[in-house]
């Protein structure tokens, strides 16, 4: 490690190709498609690169002060996410030309093609940027940004509204567990002082929870696991990309990252949990009809599989895992969206029998579902091995439940295959265009390329896992694995012609289970909610009185909290000297102004009135030797009275608009409790002896004698910063709600 | 407005700015701060606008682009706070620093923390301006 160009330079080309496939995109779809594929691939070759010269690393001092740096890493977890992300991504995005402008040349949106490459390649940046981030903030970065890509992709299709609360859905359990990730990183730095991943020698088991969440959520895992199926409402490339290889591989890459520097008792929880998964994904695969959802429901199971291997320790395992599910799931994911532009289908019982009319697809679909399923001559069946491996060596138990798991596998590779090519015709397929299958076959290949002998991707996945290359091999004998994998066999075929008579059953049971499980609960506290903020704004947004008292009536109870809590109850109210009747003057001034400005009749009469209570408090500061501060306060006065002057007069007097005073007792009561609250704490601070406070303290440091201008700009500097910005936003948000209205008639 | 208010406005108006300028410069040593500076270099300007009307006031002040020097304080304010922390790590830090020898243009000390004051200036000038013309504008339009 050390050189930064094997990081840098693929991590440059994927953040740039984004944008270059956006602007080269203005001349076209086709031009938008040729430059995402170039890039894709650039990425994926530079990748390569960078392993093949044992990768590289790169770090940029950020804000040193806060020891916090921008460090990326092309290590062995990088390169294989990494890989596996570009690669599939390339020839995703080489499908997906043709199927975008087919899928947006009906509704008339074939401009927006550019917006889908670009998003798709924006996509493969974040994911890369996971990868290769080596600091705990960086990672929840790229995590999140992962999470809202997504959002857009999945509601790419955003005039229709399933497509918009899919995204939705996707995007408020996946990012919004993705905060606790926030809180994690937080917790990790305030335990080990430092967010670099390599310094970290082992985090709480806090953390941990933490971290496991989200990344279960992201990889959708039981119970967070509802938004997946959901999300098939996307194109069928974003779910070729994002739901087989990228974006519920970044929940178990995050365990991966972390995995040195979790505690193991916490992750052994991820081995029920995987299991559970595995259960209900099967589930979910042998009942439902459309195409999509079968494969989700795999999904749900084979990250399962990973999240076991993961709770075992076997990173290794779970990453070879991961690259071996993808090719094959995107390989089916993609066979689902050709048939489905073939046939206009999108359901398991409208086909069948199309093997006569594809039968290249076929071919290459059925290497894809055997890899799935981990038949021997494809990449899969290693998988399986690694699989049968990690558990062998846990005991009975949890062989046994494997088995089980990769049977369900078996069955439901075979169902979706099955159901597609095989038994009897049912529509006339169209000719499926070369573009639409060449990618199949050429994952078909990769395939059964990696079924020989995978030793490319045993190197890196045992990289991955800080070790040497796994022991992955054909072995002629009667072996555990072996026998586990007959075991599988068999029982697949049989569980494959039972689902015949349990289908019906199990249809009922998931869709039973479907209307008290998590989906629903999720649903009815998105329905609450949004019920909820309706009512809070009939009560509170609609009318302006009751809403300054419902902010009055809070910070009343906070004062009173504070107050009561370090009670002294010395109120002394000091001697009165004859050079303090002016203030009392200028105070009672003051507050016939205030009591006048309750009682006035008109707007601009009230505006006059608060002037007067204003600059007596001015004037005020300027008897109490106070002439910087007394400045201030008349400057703000005069502007603001000019200001709520322009805003005043041109509204209609008040007897001409309905004034719903609706409540003015809550007015009432909360003005005065508030009040009467800052008056006593006032009095009750003011009646301690003097205190040396860090303001005071502050100012006898600093050179000069402008008080005002020393807090701000100095003392308290980096709070003017924020104030300063929320001016400038307050400022900007009235003059665009005071905007001229244009003309109608001119758009 | 009568003749009169518009002389003495004329008459006023190029001195409250330099007195703006002197609250800006000031600040860090005497009364005064860009806030303060902000405020009469807008309360200088609405006098313009309230004597001459909107459509004097656009020829005499270039109203159109106050929002533009608000938005353009707010990022000089962002920036020294972002850019010495990008550099070697303190937000805010001001140059030349404390220790280091004071550089005179005149009687004036120059810091980069005058930069600040002029920023936060901007900001509050800029956007309080940009409103009131706002807020003319539509009076104009509807009245």
């Amino acid at each position: 490690m050390g050189s930064p160009l094997p990081v840098l330079a693929p991590l440059a080309v994927a953040f740039v190709s984004p944008l270059l496939t956006w602007t080269v995109g203005r001349s076209g779809p086709r031009a938008a498609h040729r430059t995402a594929v170039a890039c894709a691939l650039l990425t994926f070759a530079l990748l390569l690169w960078g392993y093949l010269v044992g990768g590289g690393e790169w770090a940029l001092p950020w804000v040193p002060a806060w020891g916090l740096e921008a460090r990326f890493a092309l290590d062995g977890l990088a390169t294989l996410y990494g890989l596996v992300a570009a690669g599939i991504g390339a020839v995703v995005i080489l499908y997906s030309g043709r199927y975008i402008e087919d899928h947006l040349r009906g509704k008339g949106r074939l401009r927006e093609a550019r917006r889908f490459h670009a998003l798709l390649l924006l996509f493969l940046a974040a994911m890369l940027g996971l990868a290769t981030a080596q600091d705990l903030l960086l990672l929840f970065l790229f995590f999140d940004l992962t999470a809202l890509v997504s959002y857009l992709l999945i509601a790419f299709d955003h005039e229709e509204e399933d497509a918009r609360s899919a995204g939705l859905t996707a995007l408020l359990v996946t990012a919004g567990s993705g905060v606790l990730l926030l809180a994690a990183v937080a917790w990790a730095w305030l335990d080990s002082g430092t967010l670099r991943i390599a310094d970290i020698a082992v985090l709480p088991a806090g953390v941990a929870v933490l971290v496991a969440i989200p990344a279960a959520a992201k990889s959708a895992q039981v119970p967070l696991h509802f938004w997946l199926p959901r999300a098939m409402i996307a194109p069928t490339p974003v779910s070729a990309f994002l739901h087989s290889a990228a974006m519920v591989a970044a929940g178990v890459f995050l365990i991966s990252r972390l995995h040195p520097i979790l505690p193991a008792e916490v992750l052994v929880a991820l081995v029920p949990l995987g299991f559970v998964s595995i259960l209900v994904g099967g589930l979910i695969a042998f009942s439902a009809d459309p195409f999509k959802r079968i494969l989700a429901g795999s999904t749900i199971a084979q990250y399962g599989y990973v999240m076991v291997l993961l709770g075992l320790g076997d990173v290794a395992g779970a990453s070879f895992f991961v690259a071996a599910h993808a090719l094959a799931k995107s390989a089916l994911f993609l066979t689902a969206g050709t048939v489905t532009e073939a046939t206009g289908e999108r359901s398991l019982s409208a086909v069948g029998g199309l093997a006569r009319e594809l039968p290249v697809l076929a071919a290459a679909s059925l290497v894809a579902a055997a890899g799935l399923a981990g038949v021997p001559l494809t990449l899969g069946f290693f998988k399986d091995e690694v699989f049968f491996t990690a558990l062998a060596e846990r005991g009975a138990l949890l062989v046994a439940l494997g088995v089980a798991s990769t049977i369900t596998t078996l069955a439901y590779a075979a169902r979706f295959w099955a159901g597609i090519f095989l038994g009897p015709r049912r529509r006339p397929a169209a000719r499926a265009p070369v573009t639409l299958v060449f990618p199949v076959v050429l994952l078909a290949l990769l395939l059964l390329a990696g079924g020989w002998d995978a030793i490319g991707l045993r190197a890196i996945a045992g990289k991955a896992g800080a070790g040497g290359p796994l022991a992955l091999a054909y072995h002629l004998d009667l072996r555990l694995q072996n026998l586990l994998a007959l075991a599988t066999f068999l029982g697949g075929a049989i569980l494959f012609v039972a689902l015949r008579w349990l289908q019906p059953a199990l249809g009922r049971l998931v869709s039973a289970t479907g209307r008290i499980g998590p989906g629903a609960i999720f649903d009815l506290l998105v329905a609450t909610v949004g019920r909820a903020a309706r009512v809070l704004h009939g009560v509170d947004v609609r009318l302006l009185r009751p809403r300054l008292a419902h902010t009055l009536i809070p910070m009343a109870a906070l004062v009173a909290l504070a107050f009561f809590n370090q009670w002294h109850a010395a109120f002394d109210a000091g001697k009165i000297l004859r050079a303090d009747i002016p203030v009392f003057v200028g105070l009672a001034v003051a507050a016939g102004g205030a009591i006048a400005t309750i009682s006035t009749a008109s707007d601009t009469a009230m505006v006059m009135t608060l002037t007067v209570v204003g600059f007596t408090l001015a004037a005020l500061f300027a008897l109490l030797r106070a002439p910087d501060v007394a400045l201030v306060a008349a400057l703000v006065e005069t502007t603001f009275t000019i200001l709520l002057l322009a805003f005043v007069m041109p509204l209609p007097s008040r007897s001409e608009r309905a004034a719903p005073t609706r409540s003015p007792w809550l007015v009432g009561t909360s003005s005065v409790l508030a009040a009467g609250f800052a008056f006593v704490v006032t009095w009750e601070m003011l009646s301690r002896p003097a205190v040396q406070s860090v303001a005071t303290r502050y100012t006898e440091l600093a050179r000069g004698e402008g008080v005002v201008g020393k807090i701000l700009a100095d003392y308290r500097g980096l709070d003017t910063v924020g104030e300063t910005t929320v001016l400038a936003l307050s400022l900007a948000s009235v003059a665009t709600l005071m905007r001229p209205r244009r003309k109608r008639g001119r758009r | 407005m009568t003749p009169l208010v518009q002389g003495v406005v004329r008459v006023l108006f190029l001195p409250s700015l330099v007195v703006a300028t002197a609250f800006c410069v000031k600040g860090s040593t005497g009364t005064g701060d860009g806030f303060s500076a902000g405020l009469v270099a807008a309360i200088a300007s609405s006098l313009v606008l309230l004597a001459f009307g909107l459509r004097e006031a656009r020829r005499i002040l270039p109203l159109r682009h106050a929002s533009a020097a608000a938005g353009i304080g707010l990022l000089v304010v962002v920036g020294s706070a972002v850019v010495p922390a990008a550099l070697d790590g303190i937000p805010l830090e001001h140059f030349p620093r404390v220790e280091a020898e004071v550089v005179q243009l005149g009687a004036l000390a120059v810091n980069s923390s005058l930069l600040f004051d002029a920023g936060i200036a901007a900001v509050v000038a800029g956007g309080v301006v940009f409103i009131l013309e706002r807020a003319a504008t539509v009076r104009g339009r509807e009245g």
